[in-house]
């Protein structure tokens, strides 16, 4: 009988090591070309791919609102930038504050570069807190860009007397009844966190079903204030200041304080923190709204044709004809790169454990100031 | 104020505002006769076209869609059992056993009058009332609303048919369907399943159509006939109906106004109005027992405040830039689009654009009547049509409306599963409408009560406004009871306490 020949041991050790290693960096190695952020591409081979397809924008919010609005305009448009030009058309998946689409794009569908989701980035601050439900991971998906930016800002009616925040801070400062939604979401969070930071005596009201129940109960006196975009201040809750003013802005999220009429007596509240802990948790909590209307593929869609979608949507949002049509719903066009995008949401989802629990404590439920 | 009126009237059948509103018309028809795909998805749809329009010409296109579907979705309702339109529902109750007695003609007919009655009505409220409505629309907040859902509850009792417990249990179920989802106090997901999907709670529009549709469907199989058990009458029934409309001048009359009224508040809409008509159509009426098997008054009530709703829910939109409906807060970015900013302005410098809406609510409704009375008889002869043929479609038409309102699978699930519970509830004599009602009341129960308590403590129960309308739900409930005692011991007619034209 013949002996088998023995393995050698270098040779094995050296296998068994090398395998170790690609486990270990898998996710690292297949996540690495696409952050890469490579922009070049061969545009025929693109085009042959996208040529006679449908390239479906899925959006995470029901049709008539501005994210579904805004995703229809740029599927009007996208298509005549990406080679072969495809068709593009919107597919509305509502639910669980748009984590359905995200977690669609990035676990079900045909992850080949014909499906990009459009969902709220309020989603990646979720991710960073560890909240059920969220199936994908916000730094590996590839990052297409982004339409908007914006900062919160909180308001409170003019009649109330309230024009500045120190009306609202330490032992004189008075009680002001805000509204909110459930904790999680953008207004709810915002508030929450202009409290946590900064000592307004703001008593959350929880339970609104929106920003326009709560803009409602604003207008009838039912609550003092609120905190939102600084965006929507200036496009759908513009009635609340032209032609009459009704609401004063009192403090807007970032570090300093846009020029614009009606933010004369409005503070940054980046600038009041007393601390740099207080700052960081501002900045996090803002920087969901840096990237307002944010579009995503898939991470394992092939590097060529992520770069000539990102291509695409970049002359898609310096298309006059896009921004004419975006101006007319009041939204300002301030776009990021998928680039500048990713950088964002790596310092969302980079928190160290301590500064996600300052986070949570910060945010959680809590009525009285 | 007139020469406002008489050139916003003229502006409307000027090029393209006319045509527009016929493309918009045609759009509505088609949707409100499709189960489940509603007008607002339609709306929101459309809007993206009106970019390039100029306001009057895009408010034709939306408006005149908006309008017809629930004349439309009341068709359906007749003639198959399934709600058009989730604002249709009601005209179930006692349209379909209508159409089953070979009565569709004379049951959509009624539909059809009612409906242009009532949007008359609605849009007369909307030119009439945008000055004076600030003081009403503000006085109502979440004590008062939470009052008003609770008094919607009262109404239970009419919609249940002959036992009352059963109905009770049965919103209460609706009540406890109404929790799934994410607690609007801290986020977290109840009854949820892990399903993010179920997050925003359960569908409207899945529930209803499988509740109400899917027995009909079994029940029209099982039968092996045509939904027309007795033959469909002729003309005569068509005639008979928009007679009806006006021999129960009353009933449509109060069915606008409180269509007009509930569309006037923000945050309830034609989905509340529907039924809350149907019970007072009920509870106004001496002689309860044909209710749910085929009375004209349970089509004329809803119809009749279904279309109100609409000329209702654009007064606070106009008015303040607060919608009366979630239809409404679509068409507030039509608003946007157009550059307008609702309140004062389009009273003053918009009026025109404001009597347009005025208009453009009574015309398109106006020409989809007349249209739909064109091929009444013949929309009627479908319910002789051999219930074979007709399964397959409806079904499709079914499944494809659960499935259309959220893009997803699970609601199609849902529908199928509603579907199941409800064939149940006919087996055992459970009335649906109350669970439909408890779904879509309880979740404005539970949150206006928690953010009553947070702001005021349990003092919220003490409002005036609160107090009133809770003495009205209360008197509404015992009224009953009330006439009842009344006629025994006086010796009274039980007629002496409810409208003339029964």
């Amino acid at each position: 009988m013949m002996k088998s020949k023995p393995v050698n041991p270098v040779f094995l050790s050296a296998f068994i090591l090398v395998s170790l290693l690609m486990v270990w960096a898998r996710p690292s190695v297949m996540a690495a070309p696409a952050k890469q952020f490579q922009r070049s591409f061969d545009e025929k081979a693109v085009a042959d791919f996208y040529r006679g397809k449908t390239v479906t924008i899925v959006v995470g919010f029901a049709p008539g609102g501005g994210y579904d609005i805004v995703s229809r305009l740029i599927a009007k448009h996208l298509g005549k930038y990406i080679p072969g030009r495809p068709n593009v058309i919107v597919d509305n998946r509502p639910g669980g504050g748009s984590v359905v689409a995200a977690n669609l794009v990035y676990n079900v569908l045909r992850k080949d570069g014909t499906f990009i989701a459009n969902f709220h980035s309020q989603m990646l601050l979720q991710q960073a807190e560890g909240r059920e439900g969220i199936e994908f991971d916000g730094r590996r998906f590839d990052w297409l860009g982004s339409v908007s930016s914006s900062v919160g800002a909180c308001a409170l009616r003019r009649d109330t007397g309230m024009t500045h925040v120190k009306q609202m801070i330490g032992p004189s400062g008075r009680v002001v009844n805000m509204g909110a939604e459930a904790p999680g979401s953008g207004i709810t969070d915002t508030t929450a966190i202009m409290r946590a930071t900064l000592g307004l005596k703001f008593r959350i009201i929880y339970g609104y079903d929106g920003q326009r129940p709560i803009a409602n109960a604003v207008l009838n006196r039912e609550l003092d204030g609120f905190c939102t975009s600084w965006e929507s201040f200036v496009s759908t809750l513009k009635s609340f200041f032209e032609p009459v003013q009704l609401l004063n802005v009192v403090a807007v999220l970032g570090s300093s304080v846009p020029d614009h009429p009606w933010l004369k007596n409005a503070v940054a509240a980046e600038a009041m923190a007393p601390n740099e802990d207080a700052r960081s948790l501002l900045k996090i909590v803002n920087a969901p709204r840096r990237l307002s209307y944010p579009y995503v593929v898939a991470p394992e869609v092939p590097n060529d044709r992520v770069a000539s979608l990102r291509d695409a949507f970049d002359k898609t949002l310096a298309d006059p004809a896009f921004s004419v049509d975006l101006t007319k719903l009041g939204i300002p066009l301030e776009p990021r790169t998928g680039e500048e995008a990713a950088q964002i949401v790596n310092e969302i989802l980079s928190l160290k454990p301590e500064a996600v629990a300052a986070l949570k404590e910060a945010l959680k439920r809590k009525e009285g100031p | 104020m007139i020469e406002a009126l008489v050139s916003s009237l003229l502006n409307v059948f000027t090029y393209p505002t006319f045509p527009f509103l016929l493309i918009g018309i045609l759009i509505g028809f088609v949707i409100g006769i499709l189960p489940g795909i509603g007008g607002l998805v339609t709306l929101a749809l459309m809007l993206p076209f009106t970019f390039d329009m100029k306001p009057v010409a895009a408010f034709a296109f939306l408006l005149g869609m908006l309008s017809v579907t629930a004349t439309t979705g009341d068709l359906t309702s007749i003639l198959f059992g399934i709600p058009g339109e989730s604002i249709a529902a009601a005209t179930i109750v006692d349209g379909h056993p209508m159409a089953k007695k070979g009565e569709a003609g004379r049951a959509m007919a009624a539909a059809l009058m009612s409906s242009l009655l009532g949007a008359i009505a609605g849009a007369i409220v909307l030119a009439a009332s945008i000055p004076v409505v600030a003081p009403l629309v503000l006085t109502f907040k979440s004590p008062e609303f939470f009052a008003l859902a609770l008094v919607g509850i009262t109404f239970v009792a009419s919609l249940s048919g002959k036992s009352k417990l059963k109905g009770m249990l049965s919103a209460g179920l609706g009540f406890v369907l109404a929790m799934v989802g994410l607690d609007p106090q801290s986020g977290m997901p109840r009854y949820t399943m892990g399903i993010p999907q179920l997050w925003d709670g359960v569908g409207l529009v899945p529930v209803t159509v499988g509740l109400f549709a899917i027995p009909e469907v079994v029940d029209l199989w099982v039968k092996g006939t045509s939904i027309a058990e007795r033959g469909s009458e002729s003309l005569r029934g068509v005639w008979q109906g928009v007679k009806d409309t006006f021999i129960y001048w009353g009933v449509t009359l109060r069915c606008s106004m409180i269509g007009t009224f509930i569309g006037i508040i923000p945050g309830l809409g034609a989905g509340v109005s529907q039924w809350v008509a149907y019970a007072h159509a009920v509870q106004s009426s001496a002689d309860k027992s044909r209710f749910g098997m085929g009375d004209v008054r349970g089509v004329l009530g809803p119809g009749a405040a279904n279309n109100s709703s609409l000329g209702g829910a654009l007064i606070p939109t106009i008015a303040f830039g607060v919608p009366g409906s979630p239809t409404m807060a679509i068409l507030l970015g039509a608003f946007l689009i157009q550059g307008l900013v609702p309140g004062p302005d389009m009273l003053t410098k918009h009026l025109d654009l404001t009597f347009a809406f005025v208009w453009l609510i009574v015309i398109s409704n106006l020409i989809t009547v007349a249209l739909c009375f064109l091929f009444l008889n013949q929309l009627a002869k479908i319910t002789c049509v051999r219930g074979a043929l007709l399964i397959p479609g409806i079904l499709l038409l079914v499944l494809l409306g659960g499935y259309a309102e959220s893009n997803s699978i699970l609601d199609m699930g849902i529908t199928l599963l509603f579907g199941f519970i409800g064939l149940l509830m006919v087996y055992l004599d459970w009335p649906r409408p109350p669970l439909i009602l408890g779904l879509v009341l309880g979740k404005l129960v539970e949150r206006n009560f928690f953010i009553s308590y947070q702001l005021h403590g349990s003092g919220f129960l003490f409002r005036p406004m609160v107090i009133v309308i809770l003495l009205i739900g209360v008197a509404a409930l015992f009224l009953p009871v009330l006439q009842a005692f009344l006629s025994k011991r006086l010796g009274l007619k039980e007629e002496v306490f409810v409208s003339k034209e029964d």
